[in-house]
């Protein structure tokens, strides 16, 4: 079987509200693959080490995750997209890295990693239940939108390498 | 004048806690205590639930080890619904469990314990940890993440997701095992074994090397030992009775049913900390000090009951004597263990019956009161309901492994104080790195679930004080 070349990893708990809207962007962007190309989506509560074997795999990398935005009162915060490095660094367990550290992992353990981005979309409200709130509902065509672009233009050229 | 040391928070483990230890006017080492300071009030909350609830609920308890809780959840169900479960989902029952102990004890001992086997108790905490283990042999670290990963797909291929997968129900499990999981599981197999063996032969080497002292020093004292074991008493992990050996090998009970848990166990409380100090009854409180699991298991059991692991248990009692008193030893028995799992899914996995036939029986409530056990990577899990006509929770008591284990650790750490800290401790104290390093490393043994055993959250960060006799702090130091 040809490895994916691309890799969306949706990150959350689809039962706490906006912390699932990593797990609902990744698998849009399953449906919106094109048939040929080799995309891979994964869902995750967390990221575990046993990942870092899936990122040596392929080329570029899509985290998507809920984000708690430490931003002053009254400030709307927007979806993100950001490049990630490889980060060395220990923060305590090992069941739950952050993508920095997941990065890291494959280019010690596999000598390689990919070239990884973050889409981060403001959560609001992370209490038990499957709704998202109605600030992150409004924002979602702002994150579908980079999602859309990240595929297009990121996923897509890899595939095409 | 009394003097307490306190190391908060401990590191690499599950949860959140700090030591204390505390001298006495001469100086000397009076006590340790090893403090639990979250609550999360699981046995409360879930009061009012029905009972088909409690195996996704108290699932939620732990990340790491929710099949264990989901299994005795199961099993309590099952007694309530006065049901036997179909064989096939008995044994599906079984080949889960034993794919959870197999990567949970994976992660103990290749994650979280191997950067102090490899890269040394002085090494600079900065790179004791699984990066600098990584750096230090990619290899073992690589091997360990996959073994890992397999335990972790079998509990996936079997209940549709990794973590906190509803699959075991009361009167059994939802589905079979497909075949094509079937057949990927018996292909992985010599892969797995092949990381055991490439551990175990790491493992005795430290052994007989730089761990020597820790194997002796480590935790080391008289204690029972409780686990299940099957009808010829062997090495059990789901179903069985009690049975609790005394650090002579002398069987001190044997056959107890968890029906009666509440007969031979105690649960007494202490003001500092939110985890229970269980005991075993007839000796009162602390002399009940018990251990329970890996390391009480071996000791339990008469054998294992599988070739490889019975050679590789017989290797262990030859090293430490037929009942293993160190602390330390729980990190080679899980390796025995990891053995023991794999063998044991290699005999399920061979039987083609797994993927077909009934999985589950059906009933409405039959009883309002039920014990469930099983056994958990961490030892012996009961889970106790009372529910109403309409099968509504009306009183939960847990008992959770690391709390059984929870006399033991104190007592563990102080063992490894004295051992470490030169008596008389001076009014004026530096609390070296190497105390906290080993303290830790002693309470890691256990492998200690806080987030279990307390049903509580968060990590483990590590803070440790020095307090004389009238609680007066006299050092103290801070790991993140």
């Amino acid at each position: 079987m040809k490895p994916a070349s691309a890799l969306v990893i949706g990150i959350g708990n689809r039962l706490r509200g906006d912390d699932g809207v990593g797990a609902l962007l990744a698998e849009q962007a399953a449906l919106w693959a094109a048939v040929d190309d080799p995309l891979s989506v994964r869902c995750v509560q967390q990221l575990t080490p046993e990942l870092a074997a899936d990122l040596a795999c392929c080329e570029v990398v899509l985290f998507i995750d809920a984000w708690l935005a430490p931003l002053p009162s009254g400030a709307a915060a927007r979806p993100r997209l950001d490049r990630l490095e490889p980060e060395a660094s220990e923060l305590g367990g090992f069941h739950r890295l952050p993508p920095g550290q997941l990065l890291a992992i494959s280019q010690m353990l596999y000598g390689c990693c990919p070239q990884a981005d973050l889409l981060r979309v403001p959560a609001h409200a992370l209490e038990h239940g499957t709704a998202l709130s109605g600030p992150l509902r409004a924002q979602l065509p702002a994150a579908q939108a980079l999602l859309h672009h990240w595929l297009l233009e990121v996923a897509c050229s890899s595939s095409h390498a | 004048m009394t003097r307490t040391i306190t190391i908060d928070p401990v590191t690499r483990i599950e949860g959140h806690a700090k030591i204390t230890l505390h001298l006495d006017a001469a100086g000397e080492l009076a006590d340790a205590r090893f403090h639990v300071v979250e609550y999360r009030g699981f046995e409360k909350f879930c009061e009012g639930r029905p009972f088909t609830e409690m195996a996704g609920i108290t699932a939620r308890i732990c990340g790491i080890c929710p099949v264990s809780h989901l299994l005795a959840a199961a099993k309590t169900g099952d007694k309530l619904l006065a049901v036997q479960p179909p064989p096939v989902a008995c044994r599906l029952r079984r080949l889960l469990n034993l794919a959870q102990i197999c990567q949970s004890h994976a992660l103990s001992f290749f994650h979280l314990s191997s950067p102090d086997f490899l890269l040394g108790w002085e090494s600079d905490p900065a790179c004791r940890n699984v990066f600098g283990l990584m750096a230090a042999n990619p290899d073992l670290a690589r091997a360990g993440i996959r073994l890992r990963q397999f335990g972790q797909q079998v509990l996936e291929l079997l209940g549709g997701r990794k973590i906190h997968a509803a699959w075991a129900v009361p009167g059994g499990v939802r589905t079979p095992l497909k075949e094509e999981a079937r057949i990927w599981i018996l292909e992985q197999l010599p892969e797995a074994r092949a990381t055991v063996e490439l551990a175990l032969r790491m493992y005795k080497q430290l052994l007989d090397g730089p761990l020597e002292q820790e194997q002796r020093s480590f935790g080391n004292f008289p204690s029972l030992f409780l686990s299940l074991v099957n009808a010829e008493g062997q090495w059990e992990c789901l179903d069985g009775a009690i049975r609790i050996v005394d650090s002579e090998g002398r069987i001190v009970a044997d056959g107890l049913s968890e029906d009666d848990y509440a007969s031979f166990l105690g649960e007494a409380v202490e003001s500092w900390s939110y985890l229970k100090f269980p005991y075993y009854k007839p000796h009162g409180y602390p002399n009940g000090l018990y251990r329970v699991g890996p390391l009480a298991r071996l000791n339990v059991c008469s054998s294992i009951g599988t070739p490889w692991a019975d050679r590789e248990l017989a290797a262990f009692r030859a090293r430490n004597g037929r009942i293993a008193n160190s602390s330390f030893a729980y990190h080679h028995a899980r390796l025995v263990e990891i053995v023991a799992c794999l063998e044991g899914i290699e005999q399920l996995v061979s039987d083609g019956s797994l993927t077909t036939g009934r999985t589950r029986a059906r009933a409405s409530l039959n009883a309002n009161e039920a014990v469930g056990v099983s056994e958990a990577p961490r030892g012996t899990l009961f889970h106790h309901y009372r529910v109403d006509d309409d099968g509504l929770i009306t009183r939960v008591n847990l008992i959770i492994a690391t709390g059984q284990n929870n006399l033991a650790m104190n007592r563990t750490v102080a063992q490894i104080a004295r051992e470490v800290i030169p008596t008389p401790v001076a009014a004026q104290v530096e609390i070296p790195e190497a105390l906290l390093n080993r303290i830790e490393a002693g309470i890691r043994c256990f492998d200690p679930c806080l987030s279990c055993s307390t049903h509580a959250a968060g990590q483990m960060p590590l803070h440790l004080q020095l307090r004389d006799v009238t609680g007066q702090l006299l050092a103290e130091r801070f790991r993140q």
